[in-house]
Formats: C-alpha cells, sequence, structure tokens
C-alpha cells in the first residue's frame, strides 16, 4: 500500500488533475494527502481509477507530504543609512586589479603525471578493453609495456584511446553524450488509452492468449491487471492480462484483408 | 520473457503463493525473490535460481537463459526500434513471431505496427520472449 500523494507524484498528476478525473473535490484530496482524514469508501474507488491503480494500492490513511527544510531565517542586516546630504560627485579611482592566483607549477603537473597509475585506472582501462574484447596481454601490448609498469599519465592516455576506439566502434553513440533511454517502467498511460478508446468506441477486440486460445469481445471495464469483455453471445468474462498475448482491433483486421 | 515475468507466470499457475509461502515450502529468500519479480535488471543467484527450479518443477536451463533477456534489456530495444523506425522481431511464448515498428510502449504492453498493412496488436510485454531490432541495410 503506498500513500495517495506518493501515487499521484508517481502517475505525475498535480491534485486538481486528479480531481477532475476523480470528481473528488482538490480541497479534500489535500486533506486526504495531508493524513487529516482517511479516505471514505466512496471516494476510494473513484481515486483508484483516476490513478489506474487497485483500490488495495492506496493507504486509507496517508503519511503526510514531508515538507522541505525550511530555509534559515535571514538575520536581519543593519538599518539602511539615512541619505546623506547630496555631496558633489567624486570621480573614483579605479580599483587597482587584483593580482591573479599563481597557477600550480607544472613541475608538479609533470611529476603526478609520472607516477605509478591509479588501481582505478587500471581497472577502468581492463573494463574498456573487455568491451573491445581485449585480453590482459592484447592490452599490454597496446600499451607497450605491463599495465602495472604505466604512469597515470600513460594510463590516461591510453583510456583515450581505448574510449575513442569504442565510440568508433559504435558510431551513433556520440562520446561523451550517453543517452539513457526513455524507461517509461513507472508509466502504464499508453494501454490505458488505448483501451479507454476501445471501449468508448464500443470497438471489438480478438484476445490471443498464452495457450494459443482466441477470444473476441467488446471491453467494458479494466484494470491494471485484467480486462473484462462481452463475448458476442453477451457473457462478460475477465482475462488476466498475465494470460494475454496480444490482442487486436477487429477492424484492423479486416482492413488487412483485401 | 524475462526470469522475473516467467517466475510471476509460474507463480500465477501454482495458484498465486505469496512470497512468504515460497519461502517457508522452498527455501526461497523472499527478499531475493522479490527483487527478482521486480526488478529489471538481471538478478538471481545461481543457488536461488536451483530452488526455483525445484520449486516450480521446471529445469534450470529454463530459468537459466532467461537471465540474459531482462524486462530493461527490452526496454533499450523497444527504445531504439521506435526512436528510429526500425523493425523488431518479437519472438513470444506462444510460438510465434510478430514483426513491425513499435508506436508506443510501457510498462505492461507495446502496440506493435505489423508489416504488409496487417494492422496493428498490442502486445503484453511479459509475453515476448526473445527478440531482435533489425536496422537499416548497410549500402554497398
Amino acid at each position: 500500500m503506498e500513500d495517495l500523494w506518493r501515487i499521484r507524484q508517481r502517475k505525475q498528476m498535480s491534485v486538481s488533475e486528479l480531481s477532475a478525473k476523480s470528481g473528488v473535490p482538490a480541497r479534500r484530496i489535500q486533506e486526504y494527502e495531508a493524513g487529516k482524514r482517511a479516505i471514505t469508501s466512496s471516494d476510494l474507488p473513484r481515486l483508484a481509477r483516476a490513478l489506474y491503480v487497485e483500490e488495495w494500492e492506496i493507504k486509507p490513511l496517508s503519511d503526510p507530504i514531508p515538507q522541505p527544510r525550511p530555509e534559515k531565517p535571514k538575520v536581519p542586516g543593519p538599518a539602511p543609512r539615512p541619505p546623506q546630504p547630496s555631496a558633489p560627485p567624486v570621480a573614483q579611482a579605479p580599483k587597482p586589479p587584483k593580482p591573479a592566483r599563481p597557477k600550480a607549477p607544472p613541475k608538479r603537473k609533470a611529476a603526478l603525471g609520472q607516477q605509478p597509475a591509479r588501481p582505478s585506472q587500471i581497472e577502468h582501462l581492463r573494463q574498456l578493453a573487455a568491451k573491445l574484447a581485449l585480453d590482459e596481454a592484447a592490452l599490454e601490448k597496446r600499451a607497450g609495456k605491463p599495465l602495472a609498469a604505466l604512469t597515470r599519465a600513460e594510463a590516461s592516455a591510453l583510456l583515450n584511446g581505448l574510449q575513442k576506439a569504442i565510440t568508433e566502434a559504435a558510431p551513433d553513440q556520440v562520446l561523451g553524450k550517453r543517452r539513457r533511454p526513455y524507461l517509461p517502467e513507472a508509466v502504464d498511460t499508453f494501454e490505458y488509452r488505448y483501451l479507454q478508446a476501445c471501449q468508448d468506441e464500443g470497438a471489438s477486440l480478438t484476445f490471443v492468449l498464452f495457450d494459443g486460445q482466441r477470444m473476441e469481445g467488446r471491453v467494458v471495464g479494466f484494470s491494471p491487471y485484467t480486462i473484462t469483455i462481452q463475448t458476442p453471445s453477451g457473457e462478460e468474462v475477465t482475462l488476466r492480462k498475465l494470460a494475454i498475448a496480444y490482442y487486436r482491433r477487429e477492424g484492423d483486421r479486416r482492413e488487412a484483408q483485401p | 520473457m524475462s526470469l522475473g515475468d516467467y517466475v510471476r507466470f509460474l507463480r500465477a499457475l501454482k495458484g498465486g503463493p505469496t512470497p512468504f509461502e515460497m519461502a517457508e515450502e522452498g527455501g526461497i529468500p523472499s527478499a531475493e525473490y522479490r527483487q527478482i519479480e521486480q526488478r529489471y535488471r538481471e538478478v538471481a543467484s545461481d543457488e536461488t535460481v536451483q530452488k526455483l527450479a525445484r520449486y516450480f518443477g521446471v529445469p534450470v536451463e529454463e530459468l537459466e537463459w532467461r537471465r540474459a533477456w531482462p524486462r530493461k534489456a527490452l526496454t533499450a530495444a523497444l527504445d531504439q526500434a521506435m526512436r528510429r523506425g526500425w523493425r523488431i522481431h518479437l519472438m513470444l511464448r506462444t510460438g510465434e513471431c510478430l514483426s513491425g515498428r513499435v508506436k508506443w510502449f510501457d510498462l505492461g504492453a507495446l502496440l506493435l505496427e505489423l508489416e504488409g498493412g496487417s494492422g496493428e496488436v498490442v502486445v503484453q510485454r511479459h509475453m515476448v520472449e526473445t527478440w531482435g531490432v533489425e536496422g537499416p541495410e548497410p549500402a554497398e
């Protein structure tokens, strides 16, 4: 079971959207979310349907939404000075430029590069080599010396070379711009919309189940885990999505036929 | 079908025992079992896979090969196919192979536009055993 506000946030809905979708007043939703009152038995199915979850998934009494830490109160500054009697403007002399912060001496940087490679660099080298299907011997051949004898600078140069080789092997990936695929693992709205449209239109669907059995009917209701259909004989059957392989609109199949 | 989807399916076939009951009867760590069902990555120790196979009465190999086909990998394939308009082939548990272009996908299902104007089908993701994305033919 989850708090109402947590489910709503997960579904990326605002209180007003949930209110419009469920028909429950926004003020009452806010009271539910703040844990001021338990969700009534009449509101629970409406909220569950609007959020596209089962009723038991919503906590009857939510824990209040954690509030962000209050900002530190600002210490009142000194009172603004009263305006001084106007004085003739005086040209201010330009401030002398600040002396630049001295950079690290190049000698020190060079000395760091000559230190033995860090273990993390060696580990990273091995990981990249594995991506290129290079074994340890091939990697050392490419480095020109044993991995243990590499300096930090040499390891760094070798890492850059391997990264470049990986990029060239997969030219569609831009170096430095790794794109994470859009992972709608917490979004189940597409199928919801599809089924809602089928139900609204009274479209007939054909279902193919995991054992090859076929069923046909109009959608009369659905939940995240089930779809209820009315078969041509008028019987209502609830199918568990777990048992469904795929389904399609009847019209689609007719269109496919010449 | 990923290992997580498959054991969920087997659990349903067995009458829906809870992870707690499975821990009592089959010695399967309930926390790890929850991870197997709910995580979309490659999880599960060898020992637990063997216990699961014994508990459900299926060959270990049937669970083993599914570890390499987690839901996250299917998501990546669907994302790639949809973004680039590439063809995807889905091998289903029913033994059928559906090929086409992905129009949308979400937590539980995907809409596939079948080839040759054969219409659209909504495929339940847990029924997809293996898949393959087909990019454009390399230019000669």
